[in-house]
């Protein structure tokens, strides 16, 4: 029995019925990743053994009538930017080929907790540091609609692992768009909670002001649960809150009571006329379904996206700088002075997207440019998140495509450098105003490319996001295009 | 010809603060660890750790901070100075720089109150050491949790730093904050000094003094410096802005390195950590609880209790001598018990072993003439070897001082029958003899005799036979 489109939840009450084992399922699990994943790309590291031993544990504890978390058995990945004890973490880096941590990340740890079993790690751009997953210091992840064209990123591994069909449920992590960019060009859903949700422990920063774990989802119902199992203040990461209630409206949800607000600045971004009008045509269906939905103007978030390149390349050279070579990574030979010893390792470990974020960043910060750059941007980001305060006045949430176009051809080009970039752009101001945001698949487009919106919300709504999500799924039958189109061709 | 220049010295001390964990993770600070031992991924900086802040040190940092008088930020928080060096693990030290804990504070030396530019938090980095010619990092220190206190440039000449350091050291003692240790390293201070003309404006061009190792150390630096600055000035030379380091060994300072091309820092916000937020009631409450410190207790001794200064500086030179003594004071005369320890105490460790009321005891016996001072010393010797109570003693060993009339009676007539000629010297005009019979007097009576007593009985009995020619 395949159980590709299937809920976690369905899964979880199949497992617990006795309709299916946890080995059973992990089986399933991996002769789709064996049929698939030499295409995609998606893994970067596997631990079956492991995950057959914790499959084997939740059958016995079946079997012995034990009561077992909401998580049993399901196949999950993480992104190889989250720590796990007895596993390596390389962060796609030749920096940290030989790394193993030896400490798990806060959200491993509760997914383990929860009976999650983690198949694996995923692909993505060097420390996170890119849109497409092509950045990664082993190999480009492909797009499962397409395997000439990218699954997005700085998550794309994780991404394609869902919207590929090998896991219901994977872990990304996001600094300005990177879960909801490749969620939307894979045709599932991303989730970026509040920011201070999520633990960030055990995830390597990239801009900390910014970072924040979030899940994939082929279904709604799957991404509410997982996110309910990362939520939580956590001890070691003093960042985080416990937040409003962690409840959803369920019978009480009544959608033409909100307002939707529309922003002008964001609709004019959008390269791709196929994307425009899915909006318009959610947009017809809402209104039709008593929903209040208006134009607003708001910062251009092609600012937002300026501001961004400042503040997280800024935050990125310092947190990188620890990347020494000195604790851990490559100890470079022939030098004679820590000076040479420390730029040899840098030199020799990162690649050159990471080398040129760190050196953006360090510009941006020294005396001589800081008060242009990053004081400036500061500013902005202040100004972003009270005109987003502001709105929350009038407006429940907002809706936007989730990006200018679906995904594009793999191949780095310096002409689509720029494309790329903006990819981002309209993920970028839920991320400086640390609010959460959820992107929702809006069917495919001719090509069979995925299509996909973005739900923006006030802190602490995701409960909100994703009941109205759901609302927008049954009014227009958009729901997650989990596909594997081996047609697509194995190399570009 | 030489001008006459002043000098103007600001001073950075960095206190380890006494924590049981570092300032971030759970890590033991305990000094002289084995290397690398009291590390963990959260102080070693691997990738994914986050700091977590020890709410001690902001306790001990705001005690500081109080004491010092500062003003208080209610709502302080961390930055990132971000530098690359070995000994430095995430590539940043996490400090206060835009929003201390602490701002305007003053310390009083003497009589003058010196200004306290900034007191504020930051973690230690680790500890580089050259073994056969390699590089060895010791984390061991990375990560404690380090005060920093920024005088103002008011300073002026080395034997001020001294003692303003003697001053400082002897205040965090009292706070119990830190073991401001300098062979240790718990206590470290870097010196800014500039020399200028009287009513000349500070000038720009200050020189760093780095890698003293004692306030001895710190003084004859400045001086030594001093004089280098004062020499190139009056030879019409510039000083330039740099760092340079003491040398014990050769007693100069010698170039580091220049301060013209700058680390440029690149201080932004700790992102890590939220804002460390203090209630006014609890900085209030903070404050109301301040032990008492060295100055006023100097003050009360010498000024209600009419303690000798001499005395008085003995007995405040440490916090446990200076609490063992008030305790005492409580039961006996202060100005005995400060006698009492400052000539039979000092090589003791305090608090001593018998407690302040029996000691006290001892003094007052001696006093009321129950006990001679040579039996209390005796007294006071096996109270220490034995832990028994003084009375117990006292009543074993049969010491208790006699003051009965009929009994001193007794040995005054056996000494002046038998010590005529001293008698003799008495009569003729010697009139110290008398400390002879009475000594004698003593040693018949093994110590009991009150001597009070049997001296005045000697001098009427000498008188009568004065008067009987």
């Amino acid at each position: 029995m395949s159980l590709e489109n299937k809920s976690a939840s369905y899964i979880f009450h199949l497992l617990k019925k006795g309709g299916i084992s946890a080995r059973e399922l992990l089986k399933d699990c991996r002769e789709r990743f064996n049929e698939r994943d030499h295409k995609l790309n998606a893994f970067v590291a596997t631990s079956w053994k492991r995950a057959e031993k914790k499959a084997k544990k939740i059958d016995e504890k079946r079997k012995a009538g034990e009561e077992l978390p909401p998580l049993s058995g399901i196949p999950i990945a993480i992104k190889d930017n989250m720590a796990r004890r007895r596993d390596t973490m390389t962060c796609c880096s030749n920096f940290l080929a030989d790394f193993y941590p030896g400490y798990s990340a806060t959200v491993v740890e509760k997914l383990e907790k929860a009976g999650a079993v983690i198949i694996g790690r995923t692909n993505m751009d060097e420390m996170a540091m890119g849109s497409t997953t092509e950045k990664s210091a082993y190999f480009p992840t492909r797009n499962p609609h397409d395997l000439h064209r990218v699954p997005g990123g700085s998550s794309g591994g994780s991404a394609a692992a869902v919207g590929g069909g090998i896991v219901p449920l994977a872990l990304g992590s996001e600094t300005g768009g990177s879960i909801r960019q490749p969620a939307s060009f894979c045709g599932v859903y991303g989730l970026r909670p509040t920011y201070g949700r999520v633990s960030r422990f055990g995830l390597v920063a990239y801009a900390s002001s910014l970072d924040q774990i979030g899940p994939f989802a082929a279904d709604l119902d799957d991404l509410w649960l997982i996110f309910c199992h990362l939520a939580g203040k956590d001890e070691r990461d003093q960042t985080t809150f416990a937040g409003k209630d962690l409840k959803r409206m369920g019978e009480n949800f009544d959608p033409p009571g909100l307002r939707v607000a529309l922003p002008r600045e964001y609709l004019e971004k959008v390269e791709d006329e196929e994307i425009s009008k899915r909006l318009e045509h959610v947009c017809v269906s809402l209104e039709k379904a008593g929903v209040k939905i208006e134009e607003v103007s708001l910062i251009d978030p092609i600012r937002a996206l300026a501001v961004y390149s400042v503040i997280a390349t800024a935050e990125a050279s310092s947190n990188l700088a620890r990347f020494d070579g000195i604790r851990f990574g490559p100890e470079p030979e022939g030098v004679d002075n820590w000076e040479d010893f420390i730029k040899k390792s840098r030199a020799e470990g990162f690649g050159e997207e990471v080398k040129n974020r760190i050196a953006l960043g360090a510009l941006v910060l020294s005396s001589e440019y800081r008060k242009d750059y990053f004081d400036r941007a500061l500013m902005v980001r202040e100004e972003i998140r009270k005109e987003l305060e502001e709105l929350w006045q009038r407006f429940d949430l907002i809706l936007s495509p989730a990006t200018p176009t679906p995904a594009f051809e793999l191949g780095s080009g310096m002409e689509i450098s720029l494309q790329k970039y903006m990819s981002d752009i309209l993920a970028i101001p839920a991320s400086l105003a640390g609010m959460p945001a959820i992107s929702l698949p809006a069917g495919l487009n001719e090509d069979g490319l995925p299509l996909g919106l973005q739900l923006m919300g006030p802190m602490w709504s995701e409960p909100l996001l994703i009941d109205f999500a759901e609302f927008i799924k049954q009014i227009t039958g958009f729901g997650a295009e989990v596909k594997f189109r081996a047609e697509g061709g194995s190399g570009s | 010809m030489s001008r006459a220049l002043g000098m103007v010295v600001g001073l950075e001390i960095h206190l380890q603060l006494k924590t049981n964990s570092k300032m971030f993770c759970s890590c033991s600070t305990e000094f002289a660890a084995p290397a690398n031992t009291n590390t963990c991924p959260i102080c070693l900086g691997w990738p994914g750790t986050l700091p977590s802040l020890n709410q001690r040190a902001v306790f001990f940092g705001l005690q500081g901070a109080l004491g010092l008088n500062c003003d208080i930020n209610l709502e302080s928080w961390f930055d990132r100075k971000n530098y690359f060096y070995p000994d430095l693990p995430k590539g940043y030290q996490i400090t206060q720089y835009q929003k201390p804990l602490g701002y305007n504070g003053t310390f009083r030396v003497g009589k003058k109150d010196f200004a306290i530019q900034k007191v504020h938090l930051e973690e230690d980095a680790g500890k580089i050491n050259y073994i056969n010619g390699n590089m060895e990092i010791d984390f061991n220190r990375a990560g404690i949790p380090l005060l920093e206190i920024v005088t103002e440039p008011e300073i002026s000449s080395p034997e001020q730093a001294r003692n303003f350091l003697r001053e400082l050291r002897l205040f965090f003692l009292y706070l119990e904050i830190s073991d401001c240790n300098m062979q240790e390293g718990s206590l470290r201070c870097d010196a800014n000094i500039s020399m200028r003309k009287v009513g000349e404006e500070l000038s720009p061009n200050q020189v760093e003094l780095k890698n003293m190792n004692s306030f001895q150390a710190v003084a004859r630096a400045l001086e030594y410096e001093g004089k280098r600055q004062s020499k190139i000035l009056n030879e019409g030379g510039l000083i330039k802005r740099e760092t340079r380091g003491w040398d014990g060994g050769k007693q100069k300072t010698y170039f580091l390195r220049s301060k013209e091309q700058g680390v440029d820092y690149r201080y932004f916000s700790e992102p890590d950590l939220p804002p460390v937020l203090l209630k006014q009631e609890f900085v209030n409450s903070v404050m109301g609880n301040l032990p008492r410190q060295p100055v006023e207790r100097q003050k009360k001794w010498t000024e209600e209790w009419e303690i000798g200064e001499e005395e008085a500086a003995v007995l405040i030179a440490q916090k446990p001598r200076a609490e063992y003594f008030e305790k005492t004071a409580c039961f006996a005369p202060p100005q005995e018990v400060a006698k009492w320890i400052k000539e039979n105490l000092l090589q003791f460790d305090f608090p001593l072993e018998i407690p302040p009321e029996d000691l006290a005891d001892i003094i007052n016996r001696v006093g009321v003439g129950e006990l001679s001072s040579t039996k209390g010393k005796e007294v006071l010797q096996l109270a220490l070897e034995t832990r028994k109570k003084p009375g117990e003693i006292i009543r074993e060993k049969g010491w208790k001082q006699v003051s009965d009339e009929e009994f001193i009676k007794q040995i005054v007539e056996k000494v002046l029958q038998e010590n005529p000629e001293v008698v003799q010297d008495y009569l003729s005009g010697k009139e110290k003899a008398i400390q002879n019979l009475i000594g004698k007097a003593m040693k018949i009576s093994e110590g009991r005799a009150n001597p009070r007593l049997v001296g005045n009985f000697l001098a009427s009995k000498l008188k009568e036979r004065e008067n009987n020619g």
